[in-house]
């Protein structure tokens, strides 16, 4: 059984608080850059920064981050430190994910981040956070907590890539 | 019965009285809306006003037990073009004839009220009367009025009172509180607490909410001395929505000044564009104060724009929870398009709560 669980309304109404919530949190837009964590975090990432532009008149930099080097479900030895568009030492970053689930994504995203460069400070923005951390990891934004079962799947879906904006459970 | 509009600059409009037949005085506004005379005649925002409805015919659908926006309208005068004689409505109790008549609210009607919009459009807010005559004495009687500061002090409520409900706790500051806010917040099961406008920190403190809503209501905001100070002394430390007239407070309470308009709007179907997401929404607005502009190095940031003329309807604090709206979310009469704004404040207490839950 599929149920909606966020349409698009609820998902754009999400996205501004969180971006409200980002200008609130990190008190004005100093230093900030907001990594998207590939693939649908980068799109959530890019509207956050779109939103921050309508509202400041001020372009923040959005980088797409591709962490799946740093997995701990990948026998990559050696990864590569990943090469962002934008220099992030010393800076506020924020990451955007779309869902968060056990935290092993974001560990990785971490530690690709600290690999990349030495931030002053990292927050965690999620648009779905379901439960079920298997990490000492806690999100800064929530879009949306939604509890779950771990035999349930959540699914964000975003325009750009999937032709509607929503969130499903199934 | 003949009866006359008069106006301050001396203006007179003739018309036929209607509803109460007593002589009054009062600031005139001039409402365009199609519908709502129910939810406007009965709206404290209107306290001490006479209203004057532009579209050409009112009473129609009478008037019912369910549109009600507070249980004693604290209006001083109704004019109208032309009324319905005939009421045809299922809801309908009374005509609005009768309306005015059992609340001692005197009409006119047959006036023109399109040459009355002109008038005022071009002149600006007058204060008015409407008299049985048009003699020298009621043109000098109308000049001499002095318009009140204390609207607010008059319709919030005198003891705080609870509206019980189930989920979050909620203080709502009346600055004349119109029933649908409280509806709205009902429908989201918020357990509310209404005080009175000049409640100090300390009592709001003790009962210690998830949120604070400011509602909007009459009169001048500047006279708002007391509850601009309990803002300054709660803010931050809870989140805060505020519509209409506590929009001008909570401007007030972080440096900004409020003006008020040349000419009042009390309208539905204004355009605003929420700035985040170019979205564009048709609001109801109902105000004679503005904000035209935020300056740059101010801790508040504009969110809503007006989109047919410069002005901020719309902003939010940039460090605290705090936002605001001039224009009414809860509609009634209006369009219902910005309710959502209802459930971006349960968002922002439900976001406050759980960042304070967070124990690190």
């Amino acid at each position: 059984m599929t149920k909606v669980v966020l349409d698009k309304t609820a998902m754009q109404r999400a996205l501004t608080r969180i971006t409200y919530e980002i200008i609130e949190q990190n008190r004005g837009l100093n230093d900030l850059v907001i990594v998207g964590v590939k693939t649908r975090g980068i799109v959530l990432a890019q509207r956050i920064g779109e939103r921050i532009a309508q509202l400041e008149n001020t372009k923040i930099p959005v980088v797409a981050l591709d962490a799946t080097e740093y997995r701990d479900d990948r026998t990559v030895s050696q990864p590569t430190p990943p090469q962002l568009a934008t220099p992030i030492t010393g800076k506020n970053v924020v990451l955007v994910d779309d869902v968060l689930y056990t935290g092993r994504t974001i560990r990785a995203a971490l530690n690709a981040l600290m690999a990349a460069g030495r931030p002053q400070k990292i927050a965690l923005a999620v648009l779905i956070d379901r439960g079920h951390r298997e990490l000492p990891i806690r999100p800064d934004f929530v879009g949306k907590n939604i509890p779950t079962a771990r035999t349930e799947k959540i699914k964000v879906q975003v325009a750009e890539i999937d032709e509607i904006d929503q969130v499903i459970l199934a | 019965m003949k009866r006359f509009l008069i106006l301050e600059d001396g203006t007179v409009f003739p018309g036929e009285s209607f509803g109460a037949s007593i002589n009054t005085t009062g600031e005139l506004v001039l409402y365009t809306g199609a519908t709502g005379y129910q939810e406007a005649i009965t709206n404290k925002s209107y306290t001490g006003q006479i209203i004057g409805f532009t579209y050409p015919q009112q009473g129609a659908v009478g008037i019912n037990r369910d549109d009600y926006e507070s249980i004693e309208p604290t209006i001083k005068g109704v004019v109208i073009g032309e009324s319905y004689e005939l009421t045809s409505h299922w809801r309908a109790q009374m005509t609005l004839d009768q309306f005015l008549r059992s609340k001692r609210i005197p009409g006119l009607k047959n006036v023109d009220t399109r040459r009355l919009y002109r008038h005022l459009a071009t002149h600006g807010n007058m204060k008015a009367s409407l008299m049985d005559t048009h003699d020298d004495h009621a043109h000098d009687q109308i000049k001499a009025l002095v318009v009140a500061n204390n609207q607010v002090s008059q319709v919030s409520t005198k003891q705080a009172y609870p509206s019980p409900n189930i989920g979050r706790n909620v203080v709502v500051l009346d600055l004349g509180l119109k029933n649908t806010v409280l509806r709205e917040l009902s429908k989201r099961q918020c357990n509310v607490t209404v005080l009175p406008f000049d409640t100090p920190s300390e009592t709001i403190t003790t009962i210690s909410p998830d949120g604070i809503l400011i509602s909007d209501g009459p009169g001048n905001p500047q006279a708002l001395t007391k509850t601009i100070a309990t803002l300054q002394e709660i803010q931050g430390h809870y989140p805060i929505f505020a519509i209409g007239l506590g929009f001008s407070v909570v401007a007030l309470a972080n440096g900004l000044a409020v003006e008020a308009r040349h000419f009042a709007r009390h309208q539905i179907n204004l355009v605003v564009k929420e700035k985040i997401t170019q979205n564009i929404c048709l609001t109801a607005q109902n105000g004679n104060y503005g904000l035209t502009a935020i300056p740059a190095d101010s801790n508040l940031l504009t969110t809503h724009l007006a989109v047919n003329h410069q002005e901020v309807l719309g902003f939010r604090h940039r460090f605290l929870p705090v936002f605001a709206v001039n224009f009414d979310p809860e509609a009634a009469a209006g369009p219902t398009d910005a309710q959502h704004l209802f459930d971006d404040f349960l968002d922002l207490m439900n976001a406050d709560i759980e960042r304070k839950q967070r124990v690190f």
